[in-house]
């Protein structure tokens, strides 16, 4: 049947096929490459694709608030002079506030986030999907609806009923219907990095029993805003703070500074960062090595080439010809990718819809991310195939029939240098072959060194990772517990938490929120006052250096120093945003490179002096003895007072079950990719240097050279190159991740540049190990050398 | 026998090199970084910590002699007055009575009444300041002695039946940059009352008076102080700080440092300060211990300073 | 065997032959599909001690396959080759590389040169695996280059190009030199050239030289001449009087 439908080809195209058939090998270690490349982009690109347009019609049919707001309590008549704000389009007012929850099979208490919704007029804005159950029931006063993940984590249906504390009152509330709100696609405690499903959530109440439980009746906390088309974003913020700042406005933040959009759009971008280079590094590789090919073939055939020109073939067809050959030699790479990488984009796609709660999340595949797949293929392969392909085809027909000359070595530097003495005539061949081609070389060496550089920076987040995790969990946050209040308590709360059970030690803290200023900048940020000699949390920059909290002046993150353009010594003015205002300018005493977060922390004491009150506390962190554990967070959860209790054991462990899942795939997948790359090159150089010294090595095998032999002579010109792609593979990678450190979010989490000696060892050990596989594998067809053959042709 | 050729060093060399690269990737064990601390002896007070009020011991509450009108209060808090001060006056309102008969006769309404201290000392409170009328007994100010000043604490009931009257108290905290005073315990008053805490849960309290010794003159009543009652002192106690200890099992346990590797060991704790523990029995002094051991230690495992 | 090799070498006498390789029945039948190709039939060979042998005969007769055979290159459909007191026959692959190794020099019709290592390069080659070598450099005077050493293939001339080929062969001071149509590259001067490199090689070294030609008239060179034709030995003629290289004219 094959041979029917190649009769029908033309001559030209008969010996395409036969040409690609004889080098399967080749074209089947290039076409890996192509796929995972491919894979790599369509996974990535359509998985943004599915994300972005869930994300954005998800914002725009349940009209995602552009501006929010927090006051201490505004009446409800001002949200008419919102509304006259110019630039306003839509005003929600509603109650917001934090509760604790106690779920039956959480040993402490969990945190929920109370958001009221307006029954009567309905949600103008941040409208909420009821995913399963009902809505809320106006006559109803004990019914919420609860967040999906929080529902998932904990294992609660509608009909459930919770027990929360709210305002310090105990309330048993009945769930109706679990939902969610674009407002909360990551639903993540303010200030955290990662989610903690089990212990954080959203309660959505109606407003009526939301305004009775916080004496909110005809006033509102907090405000949603969107803006008309043409507003200017910082002028409508300006104006909605002056009217807010009477009733204890905090200061509005726009929707980019919105916790849960922050973190999905930080997602999307980094898709489209990835999305972009690591398929680029592959069509690189791809291209390089249809060079390699394509430049064999064409030299092998260059007589039959003249041949074809002289019976009055055109430069073009025969060009086209070889074009035609590259394309063929991928198009099953580009299939075997696409399909690859709408598996793998699904897979992503259902691990973002864990984190990232959408009404809907498919994973489709756009038919434009196919086409591109498709086009940027073709275009390495035409880089490829010019290249190479060029210099033959216009050669003269008379030119490319005569034969060729023997391969013009010359004396080089390493001959006058006397330097080549040092070594064995094998190795002197080595040299030279390489010393011919440099630029050949040289790509070969790069392209062995991006799969080196590609298990570097996989490595390197591994040990980042770990490295933030110790900073954090082993010398940041050393409390077993952190209570926080509803209200700043009088300092004798101390003492009473140490009467708690299980209590061993206390340190408490101020906190306040505060806008910082220094010349034109402003920053918004919570500044906390912490006890002198606690050691219970501790301020450490990204290098494990302890900082202390200096008597007088702040402390302030490095990442938020710089927005604000302050440095040691400067004077900050200081104005904080609620209670009574006071504003007071202060030194920046220190910086420290914090890896997470942007703090703000002076002394307690000159914190109390600042606001003029006394020494009330916030919070507190406390060291707990196990044995009491249980009792104490039974305790904690019937105290009204408190409104939160963190554990930073339990966010570990939580971290550890969804973000360390992930890591270790994506690990998996990406020394997967590296091998095929290592793979690709040194089969293909192999290979060819098979092809153009086949003559040589056989007629060594007659003058009494074993195969081991010539093994060596063959496959030491792939080792050298893979030896040098190590430290360029380290530049690479290094560069790579320095440039990720630069590009992640600073704001957020600030990953520290500590390369460990063992990503270094084994990103080499991978590849070499790849190289000397596919090596060994061409190497085994030196068996099949004729050696009688070799000496009868010329060439 | 082939001869010996520079490819054979080489060959010697590259094998060392893989081997050399082999035992790093695969073998070596790199150390955990940690923070350690000493178990050491010193002095250990275990303490009961909690606020107190300062107050006078002696205090005179000066009231109204007779229901009239009293004349404005001239003195402030604060002020010092000698024994007969006149505070103020009280004009004592007429009798009231619908007898007519009486009411000619004015030659029997009596004068002024003049206030006056009854002791020297400084004034504490002032209940009423501008002229008003006044029912007798009412409290106008409030004279204290200011020698004796005793502190008052509120404890719970439980932490009560740990204290002893004599016991050393520790005052911190009384003004910036001050050195702590020196109090003792003089009654642990028997009487509990309820008091709902500053976390908002209700708890039987009981009040501890304390002698303040040596009171310098700054502090003055109504003062909020922070109080250490010590329940225990030592001199020469084999301590280690708290943050070393974790709970394995029912017992207490450190984490040890031998020869560069952690060991775990089972203690017997004594008393507990607010830093540190008494260790009984498992440790010895000069021992290294690991102070808030991370997860990746367990026993066994190589640590690092 | 050393030993041996050594007195016999200083012996140089052709009226006490020992016959260093010998070939007995040797037929090669190549299976092209449906034809088969008899390249040998039958074939009795005997290479004597010392002796320059001429295998002369028209192209596809069989005399390349003959010395593939005697070389170590190829194995006999039937037959046997003994080299001293090696069965070569019998021998497996890595045998016969050793055998290669050891004893056996090839010159052959396109010199088959590396051509990223100079011409002293390309003997030291051979020499570093040799067991008892001449010095490289020797080699190349001995054929004349002693001023090339350190030049590539590429800047020598076709005749220079064999010479070093001839070197390269001798310098590991081989029992046997087989040389398949060293000359048909070449041009009549440098031909003649390369022989006279041969027959001196020959005389001097007392290797045993087997040279392949078409060529009659190089056959006046030769002590004995055989004549090879359809796969068979049609004549061996032994040379009165052996012609020097300078002599021969065609």
């Amino acid at each position: 049947m094959v041979k029917q439908l190649l009769k029908l080809l033309s001559p030209l195209n008969k010996k395409l096929v036969r040409d690609i058939n004889h080098l399967r090998g080749q074209v089947v270690a290039t076409a890996l490459v192509v796929a995972c490349g491919v894979a790599s982009f369509v996974a990535m690109q359509a998985t943004y694709d599915s994300l972005l347009l869930s994300r954005d019609t998800y914002y725009s049919r349940y009209r995602f608030a552009d501006v929010f707001s927090s006051v201490k309590r505004a009446p409800e008549g001002l949200e008419e002079d919102i509304r006259t704000i110019p630039g306003v389009a839509e005003v929600q007012t509603r109650v917001v506030s934090s509760v604790t929850i106690d779920l039956p099979d959480l040993p402490e208490p969990a945190q929920g986030r109370l958001v009221s919704v307006d029954l009567t007029r309905g949600s103008i804005l941040n409208g909420l999907y009821v995913q399963r159950g009902r809505e809320l029931a106006d006559e109803a006063r004990d019914e919420v609806l609860i967040s999906g993940a929080f529902a998932e984590a904990n294992g609660l249906n509608p009909g459930d009923s919770l027990n929360a504390v709210i305002n310090g009152r105990w309330r048993r509330l009945s769930i109706a219907g679990i939902a969610l709100s674009p407002e909360y696609i990551y639903e993540i405690r303010p200030g955290s990095i990662f989610p903690d499903n089990r212990r954080f959530g959203i309660l959505w109440m109606s407003r009526r029993s939301a305004a009775a439980a916080f004496d909110m009746e005809n006033a509102f906390n907090d405000v949603a805003l969107t803006l008309a088309p043409g507003a200017n974003e910082a002028d409508v913020i300006e104006r909605l703070d002056d009217v807010l700042e009477p009733y204890g406005g905090t200061g509005a933040i726009g929707r980019a500074d919105q916790y849960s959009h922050r973190f999905v759009s930080n997602e999307l971008s980094e898709l489209e960062v990835f999305g972009t280079f690591i398929p680029a590094i592959f069509l690189g590789v791809v291209a390089f090595l249809l060079h390699l090919i394509l430049s064999r073939l064409v030299g092998i055939e260059r007589e039959q080439i003249g041949l074809l020109k002289a019976f009055g073939y055109s430069n073009r067809t025969i060009g086209l010809h070889y074009l035609k050959l590259a394309v063929l030699a991928i198009i099953g790479g580009i299939v075997i990718g696409i399909a690859l990488g709408a598996w793998l984009g699904s897979g992503m796609t259902a691990l973002y819809a864990d984190f990232f709660r959408f009404p809907i999340l498919e994973f489709t595949l756009p038919f434009s991310v196919v086409l591109w797949a498709f086009m940027i293929s073709f275009a390495a392969a035409a880089i490829g195939a010019v290249t190479s392909v060029s210099k033959a085809v216009t050669t003269r027909p008379a030119e490319a029939m005569r034969p060729e000359p023997p391969a013009d070595f010359r004396a080089g530097f390493l001959e006058r240098s006397g330097l080549n003495r040092m070594f064995s005539a094998e190795v002197r061949m080595i040299a030279r072959n390489l010393a011919r081609h440099p630029i050949k070389a040289l790509l070969s060496i790069v392209g062995i060194s991006l799969s080196v550089a590609l298990l570097f920076i996989g490595f390197y987040f591994y040990d980042a990772i770990n490295r933030l995790i110790e900073i954090q969990f082993n010398r940041v946050q050393l409390e077993d517990v952190e209570v926080t209040f509803n209200e700043p308590l009088p300092s004798e709360t101390r003492y009473e938490l140490l009467n708690l059970p299980g209590v061993n030690r206390v340190e408490t803290y101020r906190a306040v929120p505060v806008r910082l200023r220094f010349g034109s900048h402003s920053r918004r940020a919570g500044l906390i006052g912490m006890e002198q000699g606690g050691r219970l949390r501790n301020i450490v920059d990204k290098n494990l250096r302890d900082v202390r909290i200096p008597n007088e002046g702040i402390v302030l993150s490095t990442t938020l120093a710089e927005s604000l353009g302050a440095a040691e010594g400067d004077e900050v003015t200081v104005e904080v945003t609620e209670g009574s205002r006071p504003v007071a300018k202060v030194a920046v005493a220190d910086t420290v490179e914090e890896a997470v977060g942007m703090g703000v922390y002076m002394d307690s004491d000159a914190l109390h002096r600042l606001l003029k009150e006394s020494e009330v506390v916030s919070g507190a962190y406390l060291e707990v003895d196990e044995k009491y554990a249980q009792e104490l967070y039974e305790t904690l959860k019937n105290t009204p007072t408190v409104a939160g209790v963190g554990r930073p054991q339990a966010a570990l462990d939580s971290f550890n079950e969804t973000v360390g899942q992930t890591i270790g795939t994506s690990t998996a997948f990406l020394i997967g990719f590296a091998c095929v790359i290592a793979f690709g090159v040194v089969y293909n150089g192999a290979r060819i240097a098979l092809s153009e010294r086949g003559r040589e090595l056989a007629s060594l095998r007659v003058l009494g050279f074993t195969r081991r032999e010539i093994g060596i002579i063959l496959l030491g010109e792939q080792a050298i190159l893979t030896g040098w792609a190590a430290p360029v593979g380290w530049a690479i990678g290094f560069v790579l991740c320095f440039a990720t450190t630069r590009a992640i979010d600073a704001e957020i989490i600030r990953l520290p540049l500590v390369i460990s000696v063992a990503t270094f060892v084994y990103s080499f050990l991978i590849v070499a190990f790849a190289a000397l596989l596919s090596g060994l594998l061409v190497a085994w067809r030196l068996r099949n050398l004729d050696l009688i053959e070799v000496l009868k042709t010329r060439e | 026998m082939p001869k010996l050729t520079r490819k054979h060093l080489f060959i010697v060399l590259g094998v060392i090199a893989a081997l050399a690269l082999a035992y790093f990737a695969f073998f070596r064990e790199a150390p955990v970084s940690v923070q350690t601390g000493e178990a050491a002896r010193g002095e250990l007070m275990e303490t009961i910590d909690a606020e107190g009020t300062t107050r006078y011991h002696d205090r005179y509450v000066v009231t109204a002699p007779v229901s009239g009108k009293m004349s404005r209060v001239g003195i402030h808090e604060g002020a010092n007055i000698p024994q007969g001060f006149q505070i103020t006056r009280v004009d004592p309102s007429p009798p009231k009575t619908t007898d007519p008969s009486q009411l000619e006769e004015p030659s029997v309404l009596p004068a002024a009444f003049p206030v006056l201290a009854p002791v020297s000392g400084r004034v504490t409170r002032v209940f009423e300041t501008g002229e008003k009328i006044l029912e007798a007994g009412t409290p106008i100010i409030e004279i204290s002695k200011p020698s004796r000043l005793e502190l008052v604490i509120d404890v719970l009931s439980r932490d009560a039946t740990r204290i002893k009257p004599n016991m050393k108290v520790i005052v911190e905290d009384w003004g910036a940059d001050k050195e702590p005073l020196r109090a003792r315990v003089a009654t642990v008053e028997p009487r509990a009352f309820t008091k709902v805490s500053a976390l908002g849960v209700e708890e039987q309290r009981v009040n501890i008076i304390c002698e303040l010794i040596e009171p310098p003159r700054e502090l003055g009543g109504n003062f909020r102080v922070d109080a250490r009652i010590v329940l225990w002192e030592g001199k020469d106690v084999l301590q280690v700080p708290s943050n070393a200890l974790f709970r394995s099992g029912e017992d207490w346990a450190v984490f040890a440092v031998e020869r560069g590797r952690a060991a775990l060991r089972k203690i017997r704790t004594g008393h507990r300060s607010r830093d540190s523990v008494e260790v009984l029995e498992g440790l010895a002094e000069g021992e290294t211990v690991i102070l808030h051991p991370p997860n990746t230690v367990s026993d066994g495992t190589k640590v690092s300073d | 065997m050393d030993a041996i090799t050594d007195t016999v070498r200083k012996d140089h006498s052709p009226d006490q032959p020992l016959a260093v390789l010998q070939a007995r029945g040797l037929s090669k039948v190549y299976h092209m599909g449906e034809v088969d190709v008899h390249a040998l039939r039958d074939v009795d060979l005997d290479l004597f001690e010392g002796e320059l042998a001429v295998l002369l005969g028209a192209s596809g007769s069989g005399k390349s396959t003959l010395l593939n055979i005697i070389g170590g290159l190829d194995t006999p459909t039937s037959g046997t080759v003994t080299f001293r007191d090696h069965v070569l026959t019998e021998a497996d692959d890595a045998a016969l590389t050793e055998y290669r190794r050891d004893h056996v020099g090839f010159v052959f019709q396109f010199y088959n040169l590396i051509p990223s290592l100079t011409a002293l390069e390309n003997v030291q080659l051979i020499t570093e695996i040799a067991v008892d070598p001449m010095d490289p450099a020797e080699a190349l005077k001995l054929v004349g280059l002693g001023d090339r050493l350190h030049h590539f293939p590429a800047q020598l001339s076709g005749g220079e190009q064999q010479r070093v080929a001839i070197a390269r062969a001798v310098a590991k001071q081989p029992d046997v030199l087989l040389c398949d149509e060293p000359t048909g590259a070449l041009d009549y001067k440098t031909g003649k050239i390369v022989l006279e490199v041969i027959e001196r090689v020959n005389r001097e070294l007392n290797t045993t030289t087997a040279v392949i030609t078409h060529n009659e008239a190089i056959s006046k060179m030769a002590d004995r001449v055989i004549r090879i034709g359809s796969g068979r030995i049609v004549s061996i003629e032994t040379n009165e009087e052996k012609a020097s290289p300078g002599e021969l004219s065609w």
